[in-house]
């Protein structure tokens, strides 16, 4: 009788713990899918700017996200960059959605998340850019986010449209239009090749729609 | 009754909270060092040698095979390190759009130093004033501080590798030493290579040095 209650307690256990267990199958790797403008400028450039949409109900698994952003990356190597774009991660507390800013020195991560600026379906313009000297500025929707200084470790870099997750139960949907680079002088042009950069997403793939507008999608 | 039944179902509800947080803990929000990093859509330090040479000439970058060829482009002396930790170098990139000079050289097992034209001087002690101020407001996610150290006179920053928590991961990052002299920013990455290493790299650089470092003017390569 005992043996029998425990074998009924240990199922209802597994029972409990099986939509966790589901979660961690597709864990343990990122997938992104990273466009970016192969044009002259688009190497060179000193800001990113377009229009990205939040969609109505995005679907990520506990501990995971999904990540929609633009970067100036320094050298390819993401070592040195600035990225501005929006999060939806989903904790033991519930699904949260997030505006952020972030860059990394030396390889030196730092994240500025903001909560509450952005909501689902809706679109939004996302601008990071060198601002003067050795500062860099990030906007959302034409509102400074933050202004820091990143030392003269770059002013320029690859322009860059990206949608990441972190596990394969994400969604990992993105659509970027608008892109523009940022030249030298200060003045915004439009991508003028959107090229695919990266991918390494089983499932989601770049659906170029122009130079200047793309979708990450099935 | 009512005590048999509320302290099974007690015991059940509790096994099954610690089992999720478990499984909690083993998903990518707290996952193992060394796995890719979210909010980097590159994980350059998994990569090898071939990945990251290709990944260079998928971008379409101009191609040095030394230091020899890349000083007969251009105007300024180049600092060629002569200790490179027996590590032979991959080639010498420039991405064909900038009109700077901005050069990466790869070495073999992650080490790479850059090359970069910038007129504008770091502020290092400033930079260290705003990392502690990120450290208190939460946004630094290294498990590092970066230091300031004098080689050969000249202002360093340097941090030894470690990982930094991205979104609960730890991403591991490079180890550096980073300098800025005569108009141009000296960076020296390592993979899991400390500081005490990539030093002497940099004194070999620092010590090649005939007519002073930097570059003379801001002609294009």
């Amino acid at each position: 009788m005992r043996g029998k209650g425990l074998l009924v307690m240990w199922l209802c256990l597994v029972l409990l713990s099986l939509p966790v267990s589901y979660a961690l199958a597709g864990g343990g790797a990122l997938y992104s899918v990273v466009a970016r403008d192969a044009s002259t400028l688009g190497q060179s450039a000193t800001g990113t700017h377009g229009h990205n949409y939040v969609m109505s109900d995005p679907a990520v698994v506990l501990g995971s996200f999904h990540v929609s952003s633009l970067y100036v990356d320094h050298n390819g190597t993401g070592y040195n960059f600035a990225e501005v774009g929006w999060c939806v991660h989903r904790t033991l507390l519930g699904r949260s959605l997030y505006a952020f800013c972030a860059y990394s020195l030396d390889g030196n991560y730092t994240h500025r998340h903001y909560g509450g600026l952005i909501s689902y379906n809706s679109n939004h313009d996302w601008t990071v850019r060198h601002y003067s000297g050795t500062y860099w500025r990030w906007y959302l929707d034409g509102s400074e986010l933050a202004t820091v200084d990143l030392k003269g470790k770059f002013t320029y870099g690859y322009s860059l449209a990206s949608s990441e997750r972190n596990n394969s139960g994400d969604t990992n949907y993105s659509h970027f239009w608008g892109l523009q680079d940022r030249n030298s002088s200060g003045v915004w042009y439009s991508w003028s090749n959107l090229s695919q950069w990266k991918d390494n997403d089983p499932d989601y793939r770049l659906n170029k729609v122009s130079n200047t507008e793309c979708y990450m999608q099935l | 009754m009512t005590k048999k039944v509320l302290l099974p179902l007690g015991v059940l509800v509790a096994a099954a909270i610690s089992i999720s947080l478990f499984c909690y803990a083993k998903l990518p929000f707290g996952g193992e060092p060394g796995s890719p990093g979210a909010h980097q859509y590159m994980d350059w330090q998994s990569m090898s040698d071939e990945e990251r040479v290709a990944h260079f000439r998928d971008l379409g970058q101009i191609e040095f095979k030394d230091f020899a060829e890349l000083q007969r482009n251009v105007d300024f002396p180049v600092l060629e390190p002569t200790n490179t930790l027996g590590r032979r170098l991959l080639g010498i990139f420039q991405p064909a759009g900038r009109p700077i000079v901005d050069v990466t050289a790869l070495f073999e097992n992650g080490l790479q130093i850059c090359i970069c034209r910038n007129e504008t001087p770091p502020d290092y002690q400033n930079y260290l004033k705003q990392v502690a101020e990120d450290k208190v407001a939460g946004y630094w996610k290294s498990d590092g501080t970066p230091k300031i150290i004098k080689i050969n006179g000249i202002e360093a920053i340097c941090d030894d590798p470690g990982f930094n928590d991205i979104e609960g991961r730890k991403v591991p990052r490079p180890g550096y030493i980073c300098w800025y002299d005569g108009g141009a920013n000296y960076s020296i990455y390592g993979d899991k290579i400390p500081v005490s290493d990539l030093l002497a790299v940099a004194k070999s650089m620092m010590n090649n040095s005939k007519e002073g470092s930097g570059p003379k003017s801001q002609n294009n390569l």
